[in-house]
């Protein structure tokens, strides 16, 4: 599958190119976008949503919840936010804006809240026991130097 | 240490016998040494907690919108990404779509593809107005260093290139590599918006939890969009590394 998508990307790189030609010429207002801050994020994250192009009050909902979003008008967008609640569920959510007559979305993942677990140790050091061998190798060197130091005065001293 | 008084005397003397002042600066030298490595000997024995400086947020939220306007710029339309190129740390490597696992934690690609990294489906693509966030395991549990070991080695300035599904590949420029504990992984600042398209990789670091099997930190590399251009046949010709390229 993998082979054919040099192909497949060439032909859909000509096909975007031409609508980037299009989509340039033409004016530049329309449709609303609806973008998140941050993406994803734990319960109790605070999500900021902006909803662009939209010049009125708008509303967002979270698919699937019972959560309502207020955005008031602000310059020629509309903005509000929400927190994340206690109980919702991990996955990923659309968060459905309305204004006026039209719709967007954009979507809004619960996680967790842990890191991702990129690694399965084959390369990691066993540091902890690295440091107490250098160590030990230090503390012998050193006492044996202090040993030597101390037999040599002592003949010298005989 | 030059005695004036002598060379006579100094003829009697065995010839490695130390100056008198010597000694008891070896000593002191020595000492501390010994005292150092008693240091390293018990720092090596009792886990020592890592000192981390507090994060002060402000009590007043920033509107992330005030300075990063989504309609501010002719940023590019979705298209999944395919493939990942870093040429300073070689790293040419597959993408495939990530989402959460059932427990809610980020999914990874399989351990048995060490070369694959993935990205965030639910996220911006690259190029689009957002973070884009792509993850890639810095080892394997066996076979040694996987797709973003090398990552922890970019510098700021360094260029990562990702290719989409339409052709197009979007040039980013590394600003910064940061290291977290999983366990506070700054989610605003990881998943948050810039002023521009943002790419964001993720792989581990830090210490390895042997009983937890899994390491202490998240180790992010912060990078910028710089802009986009069509793929060429050459762009296209580069070969990606494959399962056989880490590893036994």
């Amino acid at each position: 599958m993998r082979m054919t998508q040099p192909v497949r990307g060439m032909l859909a790189a000509i096909a975007l190119s031409a609508a980037i030609v299009l989509t340039t010429a033409a004016p530049a207002s329309a449709a609303i976008t609806v973008t998140l801050s941050p993406t994803a994020g734990t319960v109790g994250t605070r999500v900021d949503v902006l909803a662009s192009n939209c010049n009125q009050n708008a509303t967002a909902v979270i698919e699937n919840t019972n959560v309502s979003i207020a955005l008031p008008r602000n310059n020629n967008n509309a903005q509000g936010n929400f927190t994340v609640p206690d109980g919702m569920k991990t996955g990923t959510y659309s968060v459905l804006v309305t204004c006026g007559s039209e719709t967007a979305s954009a979507k809004f993942t619960v996680t967790s809240g842990s890191g991702a677990s990129t690694g399965g140790g084959s390369t990691a050091s066993n540091t902890a026991t690295a440091v107490l061998w250098s160590g030990a190798a230090v503390v012998a060197a050193a006492a044996a130097g202090l040993w030597l130091l101390k037999r040599r005065s002592g003949t010298a001293a005989a | 240490m030059d005695e004036p008084g002598g060379p006579a005397p100094e003829t009697e003397r065995p010839i490695h016998r130390p100056e008198p002042a010597f000694r008891p600066v070896a000593a002191f030298v020595l000492a501390i040494v010994l005292a150092g490595g008693l240091g390293l000997v018990v720092g090596g024995v009792v886990p020592v907690p890592s000192l981390r400086w507090p994060h002060f947020s402000s009590p007043f939220h920033d509107d992330p919108f005030a300075v990063a306007d989504p309609a501010g710029g002719d940023w590019l339309d979705r298209s999944e990404p395919t493939r990942v190129d870093i040429d300073a740390v070689d790293v040419h490597a597959p993408l495939s779509a990530l989402g959460l696992d059932y427990e809610g934690n980020f999914e990874v690609p399989p351990m048995w593809r060490p070369h694959e990294a993935g990205w965030f489906e639910a996220g911006p693509t690259p190029g689009e107005f957002g973070p884009t966030v792509l993850l890639g395991h810095v080892d394997t549990d066996r076979s040694g260093p996987a797709v973003f070991y090398a990552i922890r080695d970019l510098e700021e300035g360094d260029a990562i290139e990702v290719t989409r599904e339409d052709g197009l590949i979007v040039t980013y420029e590394v600003t910064g590599v940061e290291s977290y504990p999983k366990r506070r992984l700054p989610y605003e600042e990881v998943f948050g918006v810039e002023p521009g398209p943002a790419l964001r990789l993720i792989t581990c670091g830090g210490e390895f939890d042997r009983e937890e099997g899994d390491y202490a930190e998240n180790v992010v590399v912060f990078a910028d969009y710089e802009g986009s251009r069509k793929a060429t046949a050459k762009d296209r010709d580069r070969p990606l590394k494959g399962r056989d390229d880490f590893g036994r």
